[in-house]
């Protein structure tokens, strides 16, 4: 048999191998893509730190708790020396750690996952505010310090939101669409209702107490919800929405971020009313942060259905798990065959040249657990430093290999001296920049090297044009690793390797044109040689 | 014209010339301009006179004494790619050396240049090289009426030691002097039959003359056409591949002289000669 032809049988081999092993998962077995979709889940640490001065101490905060649309697990708490608290009430839970004539550096680190569900409402646009709410509801409808119902401007803005026929869908639209509209300010504190309406521009917990001022004035009871939106990361900031109580059920909305009675699935809720996230004694040093990871988990029915099926990777998690392998770091493995199916699509069948063949693979790879963001931050703050770095080292006369090393030196230091920096100055996004790029730093280096030769040998036109290659082709990349859809699919599905090694090999025997080629030989056939 | 499945694309040449034609244990001898020299000289090929082979640092330092006795000299990395560190330099009369472009030289900045070629910077694999000094080539007349500076060469590709298709490449003042159509060299088609100069080709527009000295290009007869048609077919016959482009260049005094083999030529030729390679390559399988 012909070259040729054995690659075709082995392509049509594997590729049927896989079909059938996908059918008989679905069609025998009972494969469902529901029952498959994995959930995103967020590792959340709090971590606290504050110092005694030899009186009591004592410092409070919000702990979240499972619900209706978020489940919490895993909760750890590590305090060294001090004694913790836990206090329920209907709306909260509150933990308390405290000691008597506290002296010295204290740090609380409180961990847990959370997974939380989308919300969704559907108003009934029929619906009337009603006239009486129980006793209960008194506190969400009435005048706080923050939120003032009374003052003239308040008075003037609900009269003009205000439905005439009273119907609650209506009115919240309205004051959702004046909120909304009104300018946003990152800014943190805290902004009254009257400030807000005053400023025309407002924070978050500006614009929710605006809200709440102005739904009260309405007739419909409301609250502040205080919370963490969960995105990877370091933050310090905390955020707060608010829910209105319609038709027996509490709706959530926010005025910043554009959610109009829904939620998506990374609103982690901590408490709610009219709260400060934190409160500790005076004169402590009081400093916080959180820290986020995502992470994609089965979801409980893919992990119960697997289990009890054969042929799937989650059945030798086990296995796995004996020699070390987290699932977290399973799936990292095997994206990596999708990640430089991407980068085998750019060389060879559209013909981008890239710095060194994988790396923006790596790269992508790299950046997973940080974002793609501070990936490509990472990387250009690497170039940049070697750039600098090798120019007096070029002035000195220093041979490659040393010159190499000492570029990785100046690559390290800098990516340690963002983290440090970034602790000092609070900039959570430059930790994430350092910590992406401690991984692959050699490769990084070595590539920057090479990077700043073509810039001297090929011109910043040819460099510039290669490096936007490379961060394109580690975006997409980044993406294709990055879909939950995919990673459930391969879990369940390994047999889908089967279909990648059959890809790569007919790309591996593809013998057309490249699509840069097409434009490139464009004359040799289109018979329009410009004179 | 051509049709699309005339045009030899990357993936293309790959897979049926090179994988399949070019076997790896052939490469280092491509790879290594020293070890294509002392092939071709066994062929009798002419190439360059050698003047020294540095491979030590030792050696260096000998060789920088030596050379102050050479009017001129051109220093190579042997497994370099693209032209990367290849030093053109003449001697001046106060001592040491400028380079074409007018670059003042001294005995320390030979040494170092040497130097980084030993440790192979501007070498394939950044693994550790030698050095190859030789005879400055002086371009035959026929060159220097068209531009007089730099050196023009000549690149054949031949499949099984027959020539498949031609080309000319001039430097310009865009390419600095150099005969890379990637820094902006022009391209000139050349008959096989004949060595006969076609149109040219100068950032991808269709030229007849030249872009600087406005000297007309096509219609004229390169010398020694024979000869370098006969020493490509002798270098291809010599080489352990089948694929191979060969650059020729014609000295005043000394006539055809070979400078490289390559063992994965570049497809531009096809631009250059309005043709794809296909046909010709099928026309020798």
């Amino acid at each position: 048999m012909s070259r040729k032809g054995s690659l075709r049988l082995t392509i049509a081999v594997l590729l049927s191998l896989m079909a059938a092993l996908v059918l008989y998962k679905v069609l025998v077995l009972g494969y469902t893509y529901p029952n498959l979709i994995p959930q995103a889940s967020y590792s959340v640490q709090l971590s606290m730190s504050f110092t005694g001065i030899g009186e009591d101490l004592s410092v409070r905060t919000f702990l979240p708790v499972s619900d209706e649309t978020q489940s919490i697990a895993d909760e750890l708490a590590s305090a060294p020396a001090l004694s913790f608290r836990r206090e329920q009430t209907p709306l909260y839970v509150i933990g308390e750690w405290s000691r008597y004539n506290a002296e010295g550096p204290f740090q609380v680190l409180y961990s847990y996952s959370a997974q939380v569900r989308p919300a969704r409402y559907e108003l009934d646009p029929g619906l009337r505010i009603p006239d009486h709410y129980p006793k209960g509801f008194n506190q969400y409808l009435a005048a706080s310090e923050a939120i003032q119902l009374d003052h003239p401007l308040l008075r003037e803005l609900s009269a003009r939101v205000r439905d005439p026929e009273h119907r609650a869908r209506a009115t919240l639209q309205a004051i959702y669409d004046y909120v909304s509209a009104l300018g946003g300010r990152p800014f943190k504190g805290t902004t009254d209702a009257v400030t807000a309406a005053k400023l025309g521009e407002a924070s978050c917990n500006g614009k929710s107490r605006l809200f709440i001022a102005l739904a009260r004035n309405n007739g419909i009871p409301a609250r502040l919800v205080g919370g963490l939106i969960l995105s990877p990361g370091t933050k310090r900031t905390s955020h707060q929405w608010l829910e209105a109580y319609v038709a027996g059920h509490w709706v959530p909305f926010d005025g910043l971020n554009s959610h109009f009675a829904e939620l998506p699935d990374n609103y982690l809720a901590l408490y709610r009313g009219d709260e400060a996230l934190f409160t500790h004694s005076p004169n402590i040093g009081f400093d916080y942060r959180f820290s986020i990871q995502r992470r994609i988990v089965p979801n409980d029915r893919l992990a119960g259905f697997l289990g009890g099926h054969a042929f799937n990777l989650y059945q030798a998690l086990s296995s796995f798990r004996r020699v070390n392998i987290s699932l977290n770091l399973l799936k990292f493995l095997l994206m990596i065959p999708f990640g430089v199916l991407v980068v085998v699509v750019a060389r060879n069948v559209i013909g981008l040249t890239t710095f060194g063949t994988f790396l923006p693979a790596l790269m992508a790879v790299a950046s997973r657990e940080t974002g793609l963001v501070a990936g490509v931050a990472g990387f250009l703050i690497i170039l940049a430093v070697t750039a600098l770095v090798r120019i007096p080292l070029n002035k000195l006369g220093v041979l490659h290999t040393p010159k190499l090393a000492i570029l990785m030196v100046a690559a390290i230091l800098t990516m340690l001296g963002l983290t440090v920096l970034a602790d000092i100055v609070r900039i959570d996004a430059l930790a994430s920049v350092g910590a992406v790029t401690l991984f692959p730093i050699a490769i990084l280096t070595i590539t920057a090297e090479r990077i700043s030769l073509s810039l001297e040998e090929d011109g910043w036109k040819k460099t510039g044009l290669t490096m936007f290659w490379t961060l394109l082709v580690m975006t997409v990349a980044y993406l294709m690793m990055e879909s939950v859809a995919l990673q459930a699919l391969i879990l369940a599905f390994p047999e889908l390797f089967l279909g990648v090694v059959a890809l790569n090999l007919w790309i591996g025997h593809w013998t057309g044109l490249r699509l840069l080629e097409l434009l490139r030989f464009r004359s040799l056939y289109s018979g329009q040689r410009k004179e | 014209m051509a049709g699309l499945s005339q045009i030899m694309g990357i993936n293309r040449r790959n897979l049926e010339l090179i994988y399949r034609h070019n076997p790896r244990s052939g490469f280092p001898v491509v790879d290594d301009k020293i070890l294509t020299k002392e092939a071709l000289s066994r062929a009798r090929v002419p190439v360059p006179r050698t003047l020294r082979i540095v491979d030590s640092f030792l050696g260096a330092r000998q060789a920088v004494e030596e050379l102050e006795r050479e009017s001129s000299f051109v220093v190579k990395p042997a497994r370099g790619s693209g032209g990367g560190g290849v030093l053109i330099a003449e001697s001046l009369p106060e001592g040491g050396w400028r380079t074409p472009s007018g670059r003042r030289l001294d005995r320390e900045q030979l040494l170092q240049h040497l130097g980084d070629i030993l440790f192979g910077v501007y070498s394939l694999g950044r693994a550790d090289d030698r050095a190859l000094v030789e005879q400055r080539v002086v371009p035959h007349p026929f060159f220097r009426e068209i531009y007089a500076r730099g050196i023009a060469d000549i690149r054949i590709i031949l499949f099984k030691e027959q020539p498949l298709m031609a080309m000319m490449r001039i430097p310009t003042d865009a390419s600095d002097g150099k005969a890379n159509l990637h820094q902006g060299a022009m391209g000139v088609r050349l008959s096989l039959a004949d060595g006969r100069t076609g149109q040219g080709v100068y950032r991808g527009q269709t030229v007849t003359r030249h872009p600087d000295t406005d000297a007309p290009i096509s219609g004229r007869v390169l010398p020694f056409w024979s000869e370098l048609l006969a020493h490509a077919r002798a270098a291809a016959r010599a080489m352990p591949l089948k694929y191979v482009g060969v650059d020729l260049v014609i000295d005043a005094g000394l006539g055809p002289l070979m400078l490289e083999v390559n063992a994965r030529p570049g497809l531009q030729i096809q631009v250059i000669n309005d043709a794809g390679l296909v046909p010709a390559v099928e026309g020798i399988q």
